[in-house]
């Protein structure tokens, strides 16, 4: 009975509501007792959808202010410790989750949904969760947009990901959210989930969509990465430029927009191959303690781009020393720490460094170890074992490959032994992809090429877990070699041509990218 | 086949043997020699006496003792105090070894060139005008004398599994590399520390042989030398002996040398394959 008043509740506290076309549109029920809560609420959800990565502390305040003014927000609470929100803490999120039979039965199915996509290491289940509610509600765009934006990151829903999103824009033509996650399947740029395969990446469609947002969505700063993006795939890097630049006036509205700028320009700069520019602008990022994951993370990479192993060196142990002053939340300093080690295990395994590889392999494991000790209390007991498991697993991951990028094949095949049964204790469908790759890389090295290709077949190059970048690029320049090394040139020259052509930043492309295209 | 080798080395053995017969030593005395712990010695061309110690080299003529000793500031010297061989490859000068590098002692100018090795040379091995060099950590270099400068670097590259399987070659190593013009295809089979290669030098491709627990592999990672004999190349391993089939790269481990260090493989020289 009383989910039925809450109901009413939240329906009469809907239609109340005016303004835009947007909010006209039905909506997913709403369980509160403030309306300035639901507004606070809606606000966040609005500046997820226009550009989730400038609005961080925003979306976080709104979404803190909401549960402020309605403690019982479960819906609030529910996103706030989701994908959709700006706080991991899964321990809360079960509190929240055992709680949903308070609110109506299309929020507790919501809450029921972010809470596995958060927690189920299976992505199946989440989005069984999804597709039952747009199978129920099918009128209603926000959820035919979360299932979208959910299944993105599935490479076995990618196809599904399209139809809940056009279903979402046909709903609601006008929303940027709908149109990003759309052309990122056809244009790779940051956390938007996998894009289609090479041969079915369609340039025109591409097109259309970016005049679309450029003539809707002017006003929206998010819009000029996006136009910026499209004209680096097609290395129009100064075109691109032009379009970062732009980003420079929309200051006012947000001061990351400055940061974004140089970042974007820096990362333009390097697939240009004018790597000084590249390094001023992330420089200027670093002097000015903006976007401080961006520099951490990417501009290392720059050196890593240009096969300067010793330069990245010298950059990441400036890092190391700087960070400590960088006044950083214990906990992304730890992060970075994470990849900094991580990095630096990269760099001198590729500079045939062996005792300082092994090295910070090990600082890697021991950061990792802090980063999970340090949100201990956030976990419950089986989530905080599982996720020293996983570290383990992958120190694992970093020990044979060590042993591969050194040479020592034969110890790396006997490593791999105890490695093929951890890897099967990891609770995720793709658990066996580093396994498979490893193997491999093993018997491409050892001059078997044919038995590397069976085993790079066993896998889906998308699929590969985190914090060990063996997917991707690194993946398919490998089979590339493979394929070629077994007579098969065509092939392996296509994979070749699709790394070549990618500007895109990211690890795996950074090591192997330049190498990828001597190849053609 | 195998006993037509056993065979062959056999001849090869009583041949060598008696050439070894009428060995005479003389104690010389080299006057103020840089140290008493000598690490080699070569008599080049002209007859002069190359000493290498760890504190200098020495060129002695029979009467006078010349050190040569490295100067930081003059790279006109030789690169390292601690020499470790000396050898020539024509009569215009001597090449030098040394803990940093390699070094070319002009008979003319009578000054040290410093060549870019990177790293310490463990062996040297000739072919026409061109010298290949093995360092101990920086890969296998190739040198065309005559234009004075450095061909290539044949180094282990992690992300290309057609480069040689290791940069690391050692001193106890011997006649480790090999060019063998076969088929058409001029080859250098390079021996390291951790395997053996097969590297055509037409195409820049590569094949690598590692050890492994099938008989059909080489012995051991660890070659001390290799030897080609007619369709065959003889590899001596830190285990044993293996022959490798140029036409097919086929491997036979020759059960005799299982588990024996196999050091010079070089018959018309040392009389038999040298085992420990």
């Amino acid at each position: 009975m009383k989910n039925f008043y809450l109901i009413i509740l939240s329906f009469l506290i809907i239609s109340c509501g005016g303004g835009s076309e947007e909010s006209k549109l039905p909506d997913i029920t709403i369980t509160t007792s403030s309306s300035e809560a639901k507004d606070a609420y809606l606000e966040s959800m609005k500046l997820y959808d226009l550009r989730r990565q400038v609005s961080v502390e925003k979306r976080k305040s709104l979404l803190n202010k909401a549960i402020a003014l309605d403690p019982d927000f479960l819906l609030a609470k529910a996103t706030l410790y989701s994908f959709l929100g700006t706080e991991f803490n899964n321990a809360a999120l079960k509190n929240v989750y055992e709680e949903r039979e308070k609110v109506s039965d299309m929020e507790a199915k919501i809450i029921e949904f972010l809470y596995n996509d958060r927690t189920n290491p299976n992505p199946e289940v989440s989005s069984y969760n999804i597709t039952m509610l747009t199978d129920e509600y099918p009128e209603l765009w926000r959820l035919w947009y979360w299932s979208g934006l959910h299944k993105s990151y599935n490479p076995g829903e990618v196809y599904d990901a399209i139809d809940d999103l056009e279903t979402a824009l046909e709903i609601n033509p006008d929303h940027f959210g709908s149109k990003l996650m759309l052309m990122a399947k056809h244009l790779q740029f940051g956390p938007f989930g996998n894009t289609l395969p090479a041969g079915e990446i369609d340039l025109d469609y591409l097109k259309t969509m970016v005049d679309d947002v450029e003539e809707n969505h002017a006003d929206n700063s998010y819009t000029h990465i996006v136009v910026g993006n499209y004209y680096r795939t097609l290395s129009q890097f100064d075109k691109a430029i032009d379009s970062y630049n732009k980003l420079e006036g929309y200051q006012n509205e947000n001061e990351r927009n400055l940061t974004m700028s140089n970042h974007y320009r820096a990362l333009a700069n390097t697939f240009k191959g004018d790597f000084d520019e590249a390094a001023k602008f992330f420089r200027r990022n670093f002097d000015y303690g903006g976007n401080v994951f961006g520099v951490y993370n990417f501009f290392p990479q720059l050196y890593l781009f240009k096969n300067d192993f010793d330069a990245a060196i010298d950059l990441l142990q400036e890092f190391d020393e700087t960070i400590i002053s960088s006044g950083l939340p214990a906990q992304e300093e730890l992060n970075l720490v994470v990849g900094i080690n991580r990095l630096k295990f990269l760099c001198y395994a590729h500079s045939q460094l062996e005792e300082e590889s092994l090295q910070h392999i090990e600082l890697t494991r021991e950061a990792q170890i802090n980063v999970i000790n340090l949100r201990k209390n956030r976990l419950t007991e089986n989530e905080y074992n599982n996720q020293i498991n996983f570290t383990n697993y992958v120190n694992e991951s970093f020990l044979i490959w060590h042993d591969i990028l050194f040479g020592n094949y034969a110890e790396a095949k006997s490593k791999l032994l105890s490695y093929e049964k951890s890897s099967k204790k990891i609770e995720r469908p793709d658990n066996m992809h580093n396994y498979y790759v490893l193997n491999a890389l093993v018997e491409l090295n050892l001059g078997n090429p044919e038995k590397s290709i069976e085993f790079f077949n066993m896998t889906n190059k998308f699929n590969g877990i985190g914090q060990v970048p063996l997917n991707d690029d690194y993946y398919t320049y490998f089979k590339g070699l493979a394929l070629v090394a077994a007579g098969k040139k065509d092939e392996g020259q296509e994979l070749f041509k699709e790394i070549a052509s990618k500007n895109f930043y990211g690890i795996q492309s950074a090591l192997v990218r330049n190498l990828a295209t001597s190849q053609l | 086949m195998v006993k037509r080798y056993y065979f062959l080395l056999f001849l090869i053995v009583s041949g060598s043997i008696h050439s070894q017969s009428n060995l005479n030593f003389n104690k010389i005395k080299i006057p103020e020699i840089s140290t008493n712990e000598t690490k080699s010695l070569f008599i080049d061309i002209n007859g002069f006496n190359w000493i290498s110690t760890d504190e200098g080299l020495n060129r002695f003529d029979g009467i006078k003792n010349t050190v040569f000793r490295s100067n930081p500031f003059d790279n006109k010297t030789i690169s390292n105090n601690i020499s470790k061989s000396v050898f020539q490859v024509n009569n215009k000068g001597v090449f030098v070894s040394t803990s940093s590098g390699l070094d070319y002692f002009d008979y003319k100018s009578l000054e040290f060139k410093r060549i870019e090795s990177k790293s310490s040379p463990t062996s040297h091995y000739y072919y026409e005008n061109y010298l290949f060099i093995p360092t101990e950590d920086e890969g296998l270099f190739i040198y065309e004398i005559n234009k004075d400068s450095i061909i290539d670097d044949l180094k282990f590259d992690p992300r290309n599994p057609l480069s040689i399987s290791s940069s690391n070659f050692s001193d106890s190593q011997n006649d480790n590399i090999l060019m063998s013009l076969f088929n058409g295809d001029s080859t250098l089979w390079i021996g390291t520390s951790n395997g053996l290669n097969r590297y055509n030098l037409n195409t820049g491709s590569n094949k690598r042989f590692y050890s492994n627990e099938l008989e059909n592999s080489i012995p051991s990672n660890f070659i001390y030398d290799i030897y080609s004999y007619d369709s065959l190349i003889f590899i001596g391993t830190d285990k044993g002996i293996a022959t490798i089939n140029k036409y097919d790269n086929s491997i036979t481990r020759l059960p005799f040398f299982l588990n024996k260090k196999v050091l010079p493989l070089d018959c018309t020289r040392f009389g038999a394959p040298i085992t420990k």
